[in-house]
């Protein structure tokens, strides 16, 4: 499979099995179309010739083009299928991920408070509390979590810690206990664990960010954008706005960190369709690793977004694209998450096709141990996977387990579906009507980025067509 | 070539056989926590396709 697309005045194709990229001259790009357009029907992957049909599709190229240069271009073609870059066949189609060492369990998110000192109207763990009651985890429980992921890591070497919420400063005693017992045990295991935290930036103080800045291998801070959509949101308890709380935090945090990594995250809803106005103003306060994303649920109802939004939230990707370009061109650094596709050092067949690992390499850790397949899956009835201290469900670990890309249908179809890896299982369930189903709302998102993605390393690469 | 510039050559068969080694970052633990997306991870194994984009580079064929 082929998916050839023009973009913000770029011909591109990406080879959907192998992952190559190729930049095209509106000649090229015309010729395969039509040999696109050719072998439909055929199976997902089918080799074969690769040709244009004799008649009127031929005959139009060659009228447009000129015969001599449509020979050329399909002879190019040709030679890149020939190579592996172009019609690759999907030889590890329908194959199960990682077996082995790439089953066992490599990732915790430890909800350390499910508690927040926000009350954000779009948090889909209801204000840190997850549908039950408030609480935080007591540091043995914390300790004893990362003693869980250590003994269940099987041959793995590199383990991951995210402290999460809820706001996980709130339970910060929880968060030293939990990496000082990793620091010193996993070394032991001969692992090494990275810890990372997110945190609404609000209530960090400088004992907080001296910890994180020397333990955390990355620290995402939750800001919206501009004032005004951050506030609309992200309030305090008392409904005041957090924004300038926050930002003086963020900055304060990042201003530390050098070299090491963080994230700026914030949420885009309905009331925000123009969110690349909110990356620019997070990047004109002088964060240069971004990230903002749809909104996942909305507990009062109203900021969700739907199909009608579709449209403007696509367009608006190409926009984030063409300034994150412009920007890099006067020499500016900012990173967009989703637009930082690694063409070439990217993951493995096995991991784009076990993508999330949700419910048995990554799962999410409640205040009282209590174990779930994610973080969006916490207080989820029939979801709980069991607990650090008790057994697991191992029926429920291996539904998620046997859940891949392989094997929903609805991906069989999708160019896109190696670079996300089958969605996220918790938007599938709510939208999909299962873990096995998609978000087709997200697709679509998805799908843009990727592009808008792609179209940006075509950019930096240089060079014209 | 005249008509198309390659930005990358393919990479993902890479680790297939064995089935990958487990040592990426999990996708929901970086910058997102909703959006699932694997194609911005990096390969962290041993036989990471950035090594081997980097052997045909050296052999002339990048």
């Amino acid at each position: 499979m082929v998916h050839a697309y023009r973009l913000l005045g770029k011909n591109i194709a990406i080879d959907v099995n192998g992952g190559a990229v190729h930049a095209l001259d509106d000649v090229a790009y015309d010729v395969l179309r039509a040999v696109i357009d050719a072998r439909e029907g055929r199976p997902d992957g089918a080799g074969g010739e690769v040709g244009l049909p004799e008649g009127p599709v031929a005959e139009a190229l060659s009228a447009k083009h000129g015969k001599a240069c449509v020979a050329e271009a399909l002879e190019e073609i040709r030679g890149l299928t020939a190579d592996g870059d172009l019609f690759t066949e999907g030889t590890f189609w329908g194959g199960a991920p990682g077996a082995g060492v790439g089953s066992s369990l490599k990732a915790l998110c430890l909800n350390v408070s499910h508690d927040c000192d926000l009350r954000c109207g779009y948090c889909f763990a209801s204000a840190g509390r997850f549908g039950g009651g408030r609480a935080r985890m007591a540091p043995k429980v914390a300790m004893d979590a990362v003693g869980f992921l250590i003994r269940k890591s099987g041959g793995r070497r590199s383990l991951e810690v995210d402290f999460f919420g809820g706001e996980p400063t709130l339970a910060f005693d929880a968060v030293k206990a939990a990496v000082a017992h990793g620091e010193a045990e996993a070394g032991k295991a001969g692992k090494e664990i990275r810890f990372t935290i997110t945190t609404n930036a609000v209530g960090l103080d400088d004992g907080m960010m001296g910890f994180i800045n020397g333990h955390m291998d990355n620290v995402v801070l939750s800001l919206d954008g501009r004032k005004e959509v951050h506030d609309a949101c992200r309030v305090m308890a008392d409904g005041s706005g957090s924004y300038d709380a926050a930002v003086r935090g963020a900055k304060a945090m990042v201003g530390m960190r050098g070299g090491k990594g963080y994230y700026v995250r914030g949420t885009y809803t309905n009331r925000n369709l123009d969110f690349a106005a909110d990356v620019a103003h997070l990047a004109d306060l002088g964060f240069e690793r971004v990230s903002v994303e749809p909104v996942a649920s909305s507990w009062d109802g109203g900021l969700e977004l739907g199909e009608a939004h579709l449209p403007a939230v696509l367009l608006e990707y190409e926009r984030l694209a063409l300034a994150v370009w412009e920007r890099r061109r006067r020499g500016e650094r900012l990173e967009f998450f989703h637009f930082e596709v690694d063409l070439e050092g990217g993951p493995c067949a096995a991991k784009r096709m076990a993508g999330c690992g949700a419910g048995y390499e990554y799962m999410a850790v409640t205040p009282d141990g209590g174990l779930y397949p994610c973080h969006q899956f916490v207080g989820m009835e029939g979801y709980r996977i069991g607990g650090i201290y008790g057994e697991q469900d191992a029926g429920l670990m291996d539904a998620f387990k046997s859940t891949n890309l392989s094997t929903k249908a609805d991906c069989a179809g999708c160019w896109a579906r190696f670079h996300c890896g089958g969605g996220c299982a918790s938007s599938s369930l709510r939208y999909g009507g299962g873990i096995g189903g998609t978000y087709a709302l997200g697709c679509e998102m998805e799908r843009k980025r990727v592009e808008c993605a792609v179209w940006l390393k075509v950019m930096e690469s240089g060079g014209e067509g | 070539m005249r008509h198309i510039r390659t930005v990358a050559r393919s990479t993902y068969g890479k680790g297939l056989e064995s089935k990958g080694c487990g040592e990426c970052r999990s996708s929901c633990q970086s910058a997102c926590k909703t959006s699932c997306t694997v194609g911005n991870q990096r390969c962290e194994g041993a036989g990471a396709p950035e090594a081997e984009a980097a052997e045909r580079a050296a052999a002339g064929r990048a």
